[in-house]
C-alpha cells in the first residue's frame, strides 16, 4: 500500500439515474482511492459505468450518494464556479473525441483553459502553450485548424490541451478510441512519458493491451468495482 | 413535373414535420408580404393608376403663379372662363365648378347636402357617363335640374331606377334629377359631392378645369399658351405678365402633398419585407443545419447539387406560396383597416382595393422569398463534398459550419440595421408630433362646440346677413348651458369659411414693387369673438355693438400685423389702408394675440379682423362655449336653432372645436402610427431573428459549451463567451444602421417640425433601446447555455 495520502478518494460513491420512474444505477457502492503520480485505467464492458465515474472525478457531475473528497476535501458543497476553477487548476481532460474547437487554431485550442486562468498574462500564457505543444510534439502545427490535423495529431493537441494548467490530474475518456493501432499506440506512449514526468493519469478504456500498460487496473461491472490489478507503483519502480 | 410533384409532397411533409418553424416562418412571412402588398396597393391606386375618368392625363386645372411671390392661385372667376373658351386654346374643353350647400327637403327635416355648381359641359369634360340618365348640357342651365351621387340616390331615395325626371324639393325650389353619377365618382375636386347643379353666373371665384388637345402634354399646352396668357394679363390689368398661367395635372392635385408621406411608408414597409424574409432565411439556416444527415444521405444515393437546390427551393416556394396566400388576407384586411383609419384624409381611398396589379405583385414577393429563403442557406450548406464529409466525420466532433454562422450573423446584423433606420424615422416623427401637438395655439379650444351655416347659392333666401347672424349668435346662446356664443368668417383649424388674402397698406409704409404688396388674412367677426376663444386683447379693444355699419370703420389686428406695420409703436389708433371694396381705410381699435389659424404646422399669418356689421360674408363658422359635457344634446340644439331661424339653411360641421385641432395634425398622426407599427413589428422580427440566431449558436454549439467547461470554464465565462459572440452582429448591425439612419432620414426631414433630422436624442435613445432589446434577446439563450450539463454536452451529437 502506499504510505502518501491519496489526492482523490471515493467513499462509497453511489451514481443513480431517474428516467421516470425507471431507476438506473450506474455506480453501486464504489470505494477509490488515487494517488499522486498513479496511471490508473478503468476498464470494463459498454454500460458498466465507466465514464460516469470518470465524470464524476472531474467534477462534471456529482455522486448521489458518498463521499468525493480531492486532496482529502469533500467536494459537495462545491458551488459550480468552484467546481469549474478546481477543473481548471488541478484536472485535465482528454476525450475519445477528441473535441478540439474547430473555430480554433491548435494555439488557440491549447490556450482556452489559460483564458479561464484570469491571473495570467499573454506572454506566460503563449509560453505554457508553447510548453505544451513541446511536450506532445505539436509545436509545428500551432496554426493548423482541427480540420486540417489527423486524428491522431488532434489527440495530441487535446493532451496538450489537457496539460497546458499543469493539472495534478489527467482523466482520459477512451482516449485511442478514435484512433488507429498505430496513432493509438503512439497517444499512449505519450500517457506513458506524461506519467512518467509525475502527471496522474487516470484513464477509461476498455482495450485491454492499454489497459495494462497502467499501474493499476481497475474492472467495473454493472457499475461495481469488481476487480483491481496493480502493477508496480511507479515510485516503487523507481525506488 | 413528377419530380416537382414529389419535391412539393415531401415539402407538405416537411411543413407538418417541423410545425413550430414553419408556424413562425408562415407568420413571419404572412405579416411581410401583408403588409408591403397592402401598402403597395394603396401607393399603386393613389399615385401610380390614372384617374377613373377616360384619358384622365389629359385633364388638369388652370392655375396661375406669381411670378414675384411664386404664390400660386387656383382662383379664376365666369369671365374668365367664359373669355377663355373663346379663344383659342391647348384645350379640347374647359370648365368651372365651385362648392355649394344646398338642403334637401325631407318633409320633416332639411338635410344639408354638398353641392358643386358647374358649368354646363363639366360632365363632358370629365367623360363620366351616369348610370341612369343623362348629363346636363347647356339647355338645362337655369333649369332648376341636377344630377346626384349614387351614396344620394341609394340613401334618400332608395336607389329608385325611375329618379331621372323626378323633382326633388332643394332650398325651397323644385328641381329636376337627371340621372345619378357612378359610385366614387368625385369630379374635380376629389371631394365627395351629393350632387351636380349647372349655372352659368356666380358672383363668387371659381376654380378651372380643362381636358388637352388629345396627345398635348402638360409643357406642350404651356408652350401653346401664348394667347390665354395674353388673355390672363389683360383680365388683371397686368401688361408685365405677373401671373403667370400654369396647367396642373388633376392627379397631382388629387394625390396633393400624400405623395411623400406614401412613399416614405411603402420604403419602411419595403424594408419590413426584407426584415421578415432575412428573418426566414435565418430560420431556414437553423432547420438546414438540422437535416444534414439527410441531405448527405441523398448525397450519398446520387442527388446532384442542382437537384438537392430546386428540392429546397421547391419545399420553400410552397412555404413560401401558403405565406403569400395568409399574407393577401392580411392585405385585404390592412386594406380596410387604412380605408377606415385614413378616412377622407387619404384621395382616392375609395377606389383602394386587391386588383390584378396586387396579385402580380404578390407573386413577385413570393418569388424573392422562396429564392431567398432557400438559395441563400443552401448556397452555404448544400455541397456534396461538405455533406458527405459531415458524414464521414460524425465521429470527430468539431464545432458548426463556420462559414454559414458567418453568413446568419451577417443576415441578422442587416435586420438589426434595417431596423435601426425604421426606429430612427419612427423616432423623429414622434419628436416632430410631440412638439407639433405641444404648439401653442394661441387660443383656448376646451367646452368649445362650433359649427358653420353657408348662404351663398342663387337658390337661397339672401337674408340681411349681417342682422341674420347677430340673430342667430343670439338665439344660440339662449340655449341652456352656453356660456359664450360669437362667429366669424373663419374659425382657426375650421374647414370650410372664407379666408384669403387681401392687400392693404398704412400711411407709413415703405414702397414696394407691384406684386409684392403685403397681404394679410380678413376675418369677419361678431363681437365678443376673442372673449369666446379666450385671445389676449393686447393693445385697444374688441368690437361691441357700438361698432355698426354707420359707425366709422374700424379694425383689429393681430400682433404679428402690429409688429409688421407698426414695430415698437403702438398700433391702435393707427390707420389700415384696405382695398375699396372693403370700405378703404380703417381705424385700428385693437391689437389681439396670434393664433394659429390653418393649423398647428402653419406660420402665424398677418390677420385683421372686420365687424360683421362692416362687412359680411353670405357664411359664417359658430364659437358655442358651453358648461355642459353632453355634446350630443348641444349639437342638436344648434342644428334646431338655425333651422327654426332658416329652414334651409340647416347648420353643417358640428362639432368640438379641440377635434379640429387634432384633425390639423391628423396627417402627421397617420404616418407616425403606421410608420411606428412598421417599426414596431421590425423590432420584433429583428429580436426574434437575433434570439434565434443566438439560439441556434447554442444548440450548435452544445457540445463547445460541454467541451469549454470540462477544461474549466465558469458559467459566468460561457455566459460572457455566448453574449460576446452573439452581440456583436447586433452591435455592429446597429452601428451600420446609424450610419444608414443619417442619410435616411434627409428624406424624411420635410415632413419633421421642430426636429433636425439628425436629432441627437433619437439618434442615442434609439440604439440604446435596439441594442437593449438585442441584449436580452441574446441573454435568454446565453443563460441557457449555463445551464447546460457538462457530461450531458460532450455526449451531445
Amino acid at each position: 500500500m502506499n504510505n502518501e495520502a491519496p489526492i482523490i478518494t471515493l467513499n462509497d460513491v453511489t451514481k443513480i439515474f431517474r428516467t421516470g420512474e425507471i431507476e438506473t444505477h450506474a455506480l453501486s457502492r464504489i470505494d477509490l482511492d488515487i494517488y499522486a503520480g498513479d496511471f490508473l485505467s478503468i476498464s470494463g464492458p459498454s454500460g458498466c459505468g465507466k465514464s460516469t465515474l470518470l465524470s464524476i472525478l472531474g467534477l462534471l457531475d456529482v455522486p448521489t450518494t458518498g463521499q468525493y473528497l480531492i486532496n482529502n476535501k469533500p467536494t459537495e458543497s462545491l458551488s459550480l464556479d468552484q467546481r469549474a476553477e478546481l477543473r481548471c487548476d488541478s484536472i485535465g481532460f482528454v476525450f475519445q473525441a477528441f473535441n478540439l474547437i474547430g473555430d480554433l487554431s491548435v494555439f488557440e485550442n491549447v490556450d482556452l483553459p489559460l483564458q479561464y486562468q484570469q491571473h495570467l498574462d499573454k506572454k506566460a500564457r503563449k509560453e505554457k502553450v508553447e510548453n505544451a505543444l513541446e511536450k506532445v510534439g505539436m509545436s509545428h502545427r500551432s496554426r493548423h485548424f482541427p480540420g486540417q490535423l489527423s486524428g491522431g495529431q488532434q489527440q495530441r493537441v487535446a493532451v496538450a490541451r489537457a496539460l497546458v494548467c499543469e493539472p495534478s490530474l489527467l482523466l482520459a475518456d477512451e482516449p485511442t478510441g478514435n484512433l488507429d493501432s498505430k496513432n493509438g499506440e503512439a497517444v499512449m506512449e505519450l500517457l506513458q512519458s506524461l506519467n512518467k514526468q509525475g502527471t496522474t493519469i487516470c484513464m477509461v478504456t476498455h482495450d485491454s493491451r492499454y489497459a495494462n500498460l497502467s499501474h493499476r487496473d481497475i474492472r467495473l461491472f454493472d457499475g461495481k468495482l469488481v476487480d483491481e490489478k496493480i502493477a508496480v507503483h511507479p515510485m516503487a519502480a523507481e525506488a | 413535373m413528377e419530380t416537382l410533384l414529389n419535391d412539393i409532397k415531401f415539402g407538405i411533409k416537411n411543413i407538418k414535420a417541423r410545425p413550430v418553424y414553419s408556424i413562425i416562418a408562415l407568420l413571419t412571412l404572412a405579416l411581410g408580404i401583408g403588409i408591403t402588398t397592402a401598402m403597395y396597393t394603396m401607393v399603386n391606386k393613389v399615385l401610380l393608376q390614372p384617374l377613373p375618368f377616360p384619358e384622365s392625363e389629359e385633364l388638369v386645372l388652370i392655375q396661375f403663379t406669381n411670378k414675384r411671390t411664386t404664390q400660386i392661385s387656383s382662383s379664376s372667376t365666369i369671365k374668365a372662363y367664359e373669355q377663355l373658351a373663346e379663344i383659342d386654346s391647348p384645350f379640347e374643353s374647359i370648365s368651372f365648378w365651385a362648392f355649394d350647400q344646398f338642403a334637401l327637403d325631407r318633409g320633416d327635416r332639411q338635410l344639408p347636402l354638398t353641392a358643386m355648381i358647374t358649368s354646363a359641359n363639366y360632365m363632358q369634360t370629365f367623360g363620366v357617363q351616369p348610370i341612369i340618365g343623362r348629363w346636363y348640357q347647356a339647355d338645362d342651365v337655369n333649369q332648376q335640374s341636377v344630377l346626384i351621387s349614387y351614396q344620394t340616390w341609394q340613401n334618400e331615395f332608395n336607389a329608385d331606377p325611375n329618379i331621372p325626371g323626378r323633382a326633388i324639393r332643394l332650398n325651397n325650389q323644385e328641381f329636376k334629377v337627371l340621372g345619378v353619377m357612378p359610385d366614387g365618382f368625385a369630379g374635380s375636386g376629389y371631394t365627395q359631392a351629393d350632387l351636380w347643379h349647372p349655372i352659368d353666373k356666380l358672383e363668387r371665384n371659381v376654380l378651372l378645369a380643362g381636358r388637352l388637345k388629345s396627345g398635348l402634354t402638360i409643357e406642350q399646352a404651356t408652350q401653346q399658351s401664348t394667347g390665354v396668357q395674353r388673355l390672363v394679363n389683360e383680365l388683371n390689368g397686368d401688361p408685365e405678365t405677373i401671373w403667370e398661367i400654369r396647367y396642373e395635372s388633376l392627379l397631382d392635385n388629387v394625390v396633393g402633398d400624400t405623395r411623400q408621406p406614401l412613399y416614405l411608408l411603402l420604403g419602411s414597409v419595403v424594408a419590413v419585407f426584407f426584415i421578415a424574409v432575412l428573418n426566414v432565411v435565418n430560420l431556414t439556416f437553423g432547420q438546414y443545419s438540422n437535416r444534414v444527415q439527410e441531405l448527405a444521405v441523398r448525397v450519398f444515393v446520387g442527388a446532384t447539387r442542382k437537384r438537392l437546390l430546386r428540392q429546397l427551393t421547391s419545399e420553400n416556394l410552397l412555404l413560401c406560396g401558403i405565406g403569400g396566400v395568409l399574407g393577401l388576407i392580411l392585405a385585404a384586411w390592412s386594406l380596410e383597416w387604412i380605408q377606415a383609419f385614413m378616412g377622407s384624409r387619404l384621395p382616392r381611398a375609395s377606389e383602394i382595393s386587391i386588383d390584378l396589379h396586387t396579385l402580380f405583385f404578390i407573386l413577385l414577393l413570393i418569388t424573392v422569398s422562396a429564392l431567398a429563403t432557400s438559395l441563400i442557406p443552401a448556397s452555404t450548406l448544400v455541397d456534396p463534398e461538405k455533406l458527405s464529409n459531415a458524414i464521414k466525420q460524425a465521429g470527430r466532433k468539431s464545432t458548426g459550419d463556420k462559414q454559414s454562422q458567418k453568413v446568419r450573423r451577417l443576415l441578422v446584423g442587416g435586420e438589426v440595421g434595417i431596423a435601426v433606420i425604421l426606429l430612427i424615422c419612427a423616432g423623429l416623427l414622434l419628436r416632430s408630433y410631440a412638439i407639433l401637438a405641444n404648439q401653442p395655439t394661441g387660443f383656448n379650444s376646451n367646452s368649445v362646440m362650433t359649427g358653420h351655416v353657408w348662404f351663398s347659392s342663387d337658390y337661397q333666401p339672401q337674408p340681411n346677413a349681417a342682422a341674420y347672424w347677430l340673430e342667430l349668435v343670439k338665439r344660440l346662446n339662449e340655449i341652456p348651458n352656453v356660456s359664450k356664443v360669437a362667429a366669424s368668417s373663419t374659425i382657426p383649424m375650421g374647414r370650410t369659411g372664407i379666408d384669403f388674402p387681401v392687400q392693404y397698406s398704412y400711411p407709413t409704409a415703405p414702397a414696394v414693387e407691384r406684386g409684392e404688396e403685403p397681404r394679410a388674412s380678413i376675418r369677419s367677426i361678431t363681437p365678443g369673438y376673442f372673449d369666446a376663444l379666450e385671445i389676449p386683447i393686447i393693445e385697444g379693444r374688441e368690437f361691441d355693438f357700438t361698432d355698426t355699419a354707420e359707425s366709422p370703420r374700424v379694425v383689429v389686428i393681430n400682433q404679428k400685423l402690429a409688429n409688421s406695420n407698426w414695430p415698437g409703436e403702438n398700433a391702435v389708433g393707427n390707420t389700415l389702408q384696405l382695398p375699396e371694396w372693403l370700405g378703404g381705410d380703417h381705424l385700428v381699435v385693437g391689437v389681439v394675440g396670434n393664433v394659429k389659424h390653418r393649423g398647428l404646422r402653419s406660420m402665424t399669418a398677418n390677420e385683421f379682423f372686420l365687424p360683421v356689421t362692416q362687412r359680411s360674408y353670405p357664411g359664417m363658422s359658430f364659437i358655442v362655449k358651453t358648461n355642459s359635457d353632453n355634446t350630443a344634446e348641444l349639437e342638436n340644439m344648434m342644428l334646431q336653432t338655425s333651422v327654426e331661424l332658416e329652414p334651409t339653411a340647416p347648420m353643417i360641421l358640428i362639432g368640438p372645436l379641440a377635434e379640429l385641432t387634432e384633425q390639423s395634425i391628423i396627417q402627421e398622426r397617420i404616418i407616425l402610427t403606421i410608420l411606428t407599427v412598421f417599426a414596431g413589428i421590425a423590432l420584433v422580427l429583428a429580436s426574434i431573428g437575433v434570439y434565434g440566431v443566438s439560439d441556434n449558436f447554442v444548440s450548435q454549439r452544445t457540445n463547445e459549451i460541454g467541451i469549454r467547461m470540462a477544461i474549466g470554464a465558469k458559467p459566468s465565462a460561457i455566459k460572457k463567451w455566448v453574449l460576446f459572440d452573439t452581440a456583436k452582429p447586433v452591435f455592429l448591425g446597429a452601428i451600420f444602421g446609424l450610419l444608414l439612419a443619417f442619410i435616411t432620414s434627409q428624406f424624411i426631414a420635410s415632413v419633421l417640425y421642430g426636429v433636425k433630422s439628425w436629432d441627437p436624442i433619437t439618434f442615442i435613445s434609439i440604439p440604446v433601446i435596439l441594442l437593449s432589446v438585442g441584449l436580452i434577446a441574446t441573454w435568454i439563450p446565453a443563460h441557457r447555455a449555463t445551464k447546460v450539463h457538462p457530461q450531458e454536452a460532450l455526449q451531445y451529437e
